[in-house]
């Protein structure tokens, strides 16, 4: 196995990303233990307008990290986006897997072997299995799957091991199309609409540093609304059809929300968040409901 | 920054990982989510609770695995069987102390919250935190048994601590607490005082200055009952310690006497 682990940062603190290499780094001494001969590099692609880490920064990561067998570092200079990051650090350093990680990601010392044993094995209905989704701390992520086979519909980004042919065959992110939100969504479903299989290893645990605010809800900025918002309707254009995308588009426009009116704005002025309707997506694709699938609980 | 901020930002922070039998299967949770403190705690003890030999060398070994994600803090495995010895050694440290049931998870800010408390106001003995309840079950999971959230989380705190509400009440979970170690002195000589450890230690500390926090540090999971037992583990404790039947109404007594002073 040759993994490359690979992480895109925008304005995130240095500690921030020393966590995440501690995280990796200690996991890949684990992997290696049981897996010899495994190789595991760290792939940072920086999109900040600044470079997070300097070259004293970096050199003390490299220095921190022998369990690793490079450690990777890109500043873009210039907002690629989350897909956009990882689609230049997966042409830029190819193993043979991927492992998607969001930079406030603190992975457990077992995280990486469980992921990539569950990756080995078939799905419960016989289908090679194409990517696997860590669980996350200390919120799980509200999207529903099957607690025993560990089945689901689609997997979050923040913690996501796939081969790396398998990334390659769907083409990896619709950057274009989703430049913030919904892009694991989107990529989820063409992964299955190949003939594979998506599944949870809630035995391989990441902590993604998210927080409740004061009365025990979820704060999204105002970015991420606009976003949000955004990515509905190009869902809808993609996954279901141009008449479904118009109609949201439309009430977005038309809504008294600001950043409803600001996402339609947004969609207004990029004709590449309008895709061609794909039509493979039938039983797999959910793109009008809510959360995009069947959710065990909303925050 | 202020001298009272300084002297709250460099308090020393220990956290100590509780562990009784029945949630030993889900210890790392709760140890990730103390390895993800930013600033780190200063000290980690891993306190097996009533644990058999065979589940307290599974602790140990966790606790070596983690060591690498903890690298500026002090981790500590201490087997003790009594578990109030553990806190009690706790006096001998400078700082404040939390507690971490088993199974239950910090937010990334548990630690600056808590110094953050302390320099606000330096000469509280407890800070008192919100945190939030959510349901979980131990599923049987692809490659073994694996916490599984069953609703959203909710948040059952009172705004206002009172030490006696919060014991009739159990309002507050061992987790939403860090206490001035000093407060453990003693302890273990308590005599025949069949209270639970931290019961005790909340309340002497609760007997001096409490500060407040809004922020949500800690997540408490309920567990479902029936599936632990389907797991061949003991029942589950109804809230993060229970107290001994009958005491409660003394024990508010005691508390209110405490904080007339």
């Amino acid at each position: 196995m040759h993994l490359i682990v690979q992480s895109v940062l925008y304005r995130n603190a240095p500690a921030e990303v020393e966590r995440l290499a501690r995280g990796v780094r200690t996991a890949a001494a684990r992997l290696r233990e049981l897996l010899p001969g495994a190789r595991v590099e760290l792939a940072l692609g920086d999109c900040s307008p600044e470079p997070v880490l300097d070259a004293a920064a970096l050199d003390a990561l490299r220095r921190t990290s022998p369990a690793l067998d490079a450690v990777h570092a890109e500043w873009f200079d210039a907002n690629l986006g989350h897909g956009g990051g990882h689609a230049r650090l997966f042409a830029a350093h190819r193993g043979s897997h991927l492992l998607v990680l969001n930079p406030d990601v603190l992975l457990a010392p077992e995280a990486l072997h469980r992921l990539a044993a569950r990756l080995d094995g078939a799905a419960a209905d016989g289908s090679p299995v194409g990517a696997v989704e860590m669980r996350q701390l200390p919120l799980e992520h509200p999207k529903a799957y099957d607690p025993a086979s560990g089945a689901s519909g689609w997997l979050a980004g923040a913690g996501l091991l796939l081969p790396a042919e398998v990334f390659e065959r769907v083409d990896g992110f619709d950057h274009a199309a989703f430049p913030m939100y919904a892009d694991d969504v989107d990529l989820s479903w063409r992964i299955r609409a190949a003939g594979y299989a998506l599944v949870v290893e809630p035995r391989a645990v990441g902590f993604h540093d998210k927080r409740l605010n004061e009365h025990g809800g979820w704060e999204a900025s105002e970015l991420e609304w606009v976003s949000g918002y955004a990515a509905e309707v190009t869902m809808l254009a993609k996954w279901g059809s141009a008449e479904l995308a118009r109609e949201r588009y439309e009430q977005l426009a038309a809504s008294d929300d600001p950043r409803a009116r600001a996402a339609a704005a947004e969609l207004d002025a990029h004709p590449e968040r309008w895709p061609a309707v794909r039509t493979d997506g039938a039983g797999i694709a959910e793109p009008a409901r809510p959360g995009y699938g069947e959710r065990r609980f909303t925050i | 920054m202020s001298e009272a901020a300084t002297a709250g930002a460099c308090t020393p922070v220990t956290l100590v990982l509780r562990v009784p039998a029945r949630l030993a299967a889900v210890a790392e949770d709760s140890l990730l989510s103390i390895a993800a403190q930013s600033p780190a705690p200063e000290r980690v003890l891993l306190a097996p609770d009533g644990l058999g030999d065979e589940a307290a060398r599974g602790l140990a070994e966790l606790a070596r695995d983690f060591r690498p994600l903890l690298p500026d803090s002090a981790v500590q495995f201490v087997h003790d069987p009594r578990f109030e010895r553990t806190v009690e050694r706790l006096a001998a440290e400078e700082g404040v102390a939390g507690v971490l049931r088993s199974g239950d998870v910090l937010f990334g800010h548990w630690c600056r919250t808590v110094r953050l408390a302390l320099a606000q106001r330096p000469g509280a003995r407890l800070v008192r935190m919100r945190f939030a309840r959510q349901p979980a079950r131990l599923a049987p999971g692809p490659s073994g048994p694996a916490p599984f959230a069953t609703a959203g989380p909710v948040r059952p705190y009172a705004d206002q601590y009172d030490p006696a509400r919060h014991r009739e009440h159990m309002q507050t979970p061992a987790s939403a607490v860090a206490w001035r170690t000093e407060a453990a002195a003693g302890l273990a000589g308590g005599g025949d005082d069949p209270r639970d450890a931290v019961w005790r230690v909340l309340e002497r500390a609760a007997a001096g200055p409490i500060v407040e926090r809004p922020e949500i540090t800690s997540l408490v999971r309920a567990w479902d009952e029936a599936e632990w037992r389907a797991f061949e583990h003991d029942a589950m404790e109804p809230g993060a310690v229970v107290a001994a039947p009958g005491r409660a109404r003394r024990a508010k007594e005691r508390l209110r006497r405490l904080l007339r002073r």
